[in-house]
């Protein structure tokens, strides 16, 4: 226990960086990295979104004076890369799966199937025709 | 016979049947007697007749007399027993404080009191004689010759301490002493002497000291505040106590016994629709909120924005934007145009040199504000 303090300690030796290097596990509810990595994107999207929005509306449109848009899009550059919308991905909910996703539902094709056949669905049916 | 049947309708079953049996027997006599007059003369029928009328009259009244007895017996068995209750001690020191208190009179009022008393036994002018006797009493000061006697008085009158006298320099095996003697030489009760203690067990008791002590006798130390909330409650387990108080809430809630139930549950949960279907189901906030507050947004543009250019422009543009808005609150819009307004005055500077703010362009506004300024 000891030893790991000691070696996370001198990966942070930057004094000023408040983030420690954590070799511990850590246990969380989703599924991989990625879906982690999603889920942070995506709080920080919803944090930011107000103040990105409006500082675009500054940057677009030709009634204001080019200085001031300028000034702008150095602000928007400004915000947290994590804040836009456009990295967020849309994963499956159950199984963090990045392709065959049906949106409506949130999860990939094959968790769809699979509660689709134990009626979980509402409204959905196998297809005959 | 029917006043018999009412009055057995009010009885307890085991009462019932032994009157019922009382009855019949009284009934079966009555018709041996009637069966055996038929045999005998007229006149001894009459007589028999008569003697038998009378002979269950008697029996019904004493069934009547019986039944009344019974009832009257009923109601008089509550009384009261003397029986050997405890007695109630917390009451008895309640009773012994209140005495204390009332009696914790300060000397001069037990004198003003007093001389109240004598005056008025006396008689005559009461307040008077009251106020010459206080002023006797009171005024010690008066009169050396008078005080000297009041002295002597009272050293008369008073009994010297043996143990205060002796209490600072004795030591605490000497005190231990003094009071095993007192002790012994207290009077002791009636048991004690009928039973003479041989028992050894009993004699180590007898060297310990016991000495009563009152808990609230005299005054606090003060080391400990009164007040509980100076008192911290120390370490906290909250994961602990959320999930002590989960398994409670479990424990007593139950299952849901039938889908009934689960839906009402999920309603509650409002995870369902609410029947009848109210498409506004949770809006009811914005329907308190008139819908001109959410169109005319102009008025938190009046203090602080330019009456012409192109700032005005741009956030009449945003007005208009947020009006066709349905899905923010009233004070959403009012920040989105209030951190306009911010962001403006920070660049205040630099629209003037550019120009996008000039004087004419503020007008009746900047007029305002100057005057507020002086």
């Amino acid at each position: 226990m000891n030893s790991l303090k000691l070696i996370s300690n001198l990966l942070s030796h930057n004094l000023n960086t408040f983030r420690t290097v954590n070799l511990q596990q850590i246990r969380t509810k989703w599924v991989n990295r990625w879906m982690i990595r999603d889920v942070k994107r995506r709080q920080l999207a919803t944090e930011l979104a107000p103040a990105r929005l409006r500082v675009n509306s500054l940057r677009r449109n030709d009634i204001l004076p080019a200085e001031l848009r300028e000034i702008a899009d150095k602000e928007i550059a400004a915000f947290p890369l994590n804040s836009t919308p456009l990295r967020i991905n849309k994963r499956c909910v159950v199984t963090s799966r990045p392709r065959g996703v049906v949106n409506r539902w949130r999860v990939s094709r094959i968790v769809f199937r699979h509660l689709a056949d134990y009626n979980k669905l509402s409204g959905v049916q196998r297809a005959m025709w | 016979m029917s006043r018999i049947y009412l009055i057995t309708w009010h009885l307890p079953n085991n009462i019932k049947n032994t009157f019922h049996n009382v009855r019949h027997r009284t009934l079966q006599k009555v018709s041996l007697c009637t069966s055996s007059s038929s045999s005998s003369d007229d006149d001894t029928k009459l007589q028999k007749k008569v003697e038998e009328k009378k002979k269950s009259k008697e029996a019904l009244d004493k069934l009547n007399k019986l039944l009344l007895t019974m009832t009257e017996d009923d109601v008089s068995s509550k009384t009261k027993l003397n029986l050997a209750q405890p007695t109630n001690k917390r009451q008895k020191k309640l009773r012994e404080k209140q005495d204390f208190k009332e009696s914790k009179a300060t000397p001069t009022e037990t004198l003003v009191n007093a001389a109240n008393n004598v005056a008025e036994s006396i008689g005559g002018d009461v307040k008077q004689t009251q106020s010459e006797l206080l002023m006797k009493l009171l005024n010690v000061a008066n009169g050396d010759a008078t005080v000297n006697t009041n002295l002597k008085d009272l050293v008369k009158g008073m009994k010297i301490d043996q143990e205060s006298a002796q209490g600072a320099g004795l030591s605490k095996a000497q005190q231990v002493r003094q009071i095993l003697q007192e002790q012994s030489k207290a009077p002791r009760r009636k048991g004690d002497m009928a039973k003479p203690r041989s028992k050894s067990a009993k004699s180590p008791k007898r060297d310990v000291v016991v000495e009563k002590i009152s808990l609230f006798g005299s005054e606090p130390l003060g080391i400990f505040s009164p007040n509980q909330n100076d008192l911290t409650e120390g370490v906290v387990n909250k994961t602990w106590n959320h999930l002590y108080d989960k398994d409670l809430k479990l424990a007593v809630t139950h299952p849901p016994s039938n889908y009934f139930q689960q839906m009402i549950l999920w309603t509650e949960q409002k995870k369902i629709w609410k029947f009848p279907i109210d498409n506004e189901q949770g809006l009811e906030e914005e329907k308190k909120v008139y819908f001109t507050d959410h169109v005319f947004l102009e008025k938190h543009l009046e203090p602080w924005c330019p009456l012409k250019g192109p700032i005005r422009h741009f956030m009449e543009l945003v007005c208009v934007g947020l009006s066709k808005n349905p899905y923010l609150t009233v004070e959403a819009k009012k920040e989105h145009v209030l951190w306009f307004r911010e962001y403006f005055k920070d660049k205040l500077e630099l629209l003037q040199e550019t120009g996008a703010i000039q004087e004419t362009d503020l007008g009746k506004l900047h007029a305002d504000q100057k005057q507020s300024e002086h």
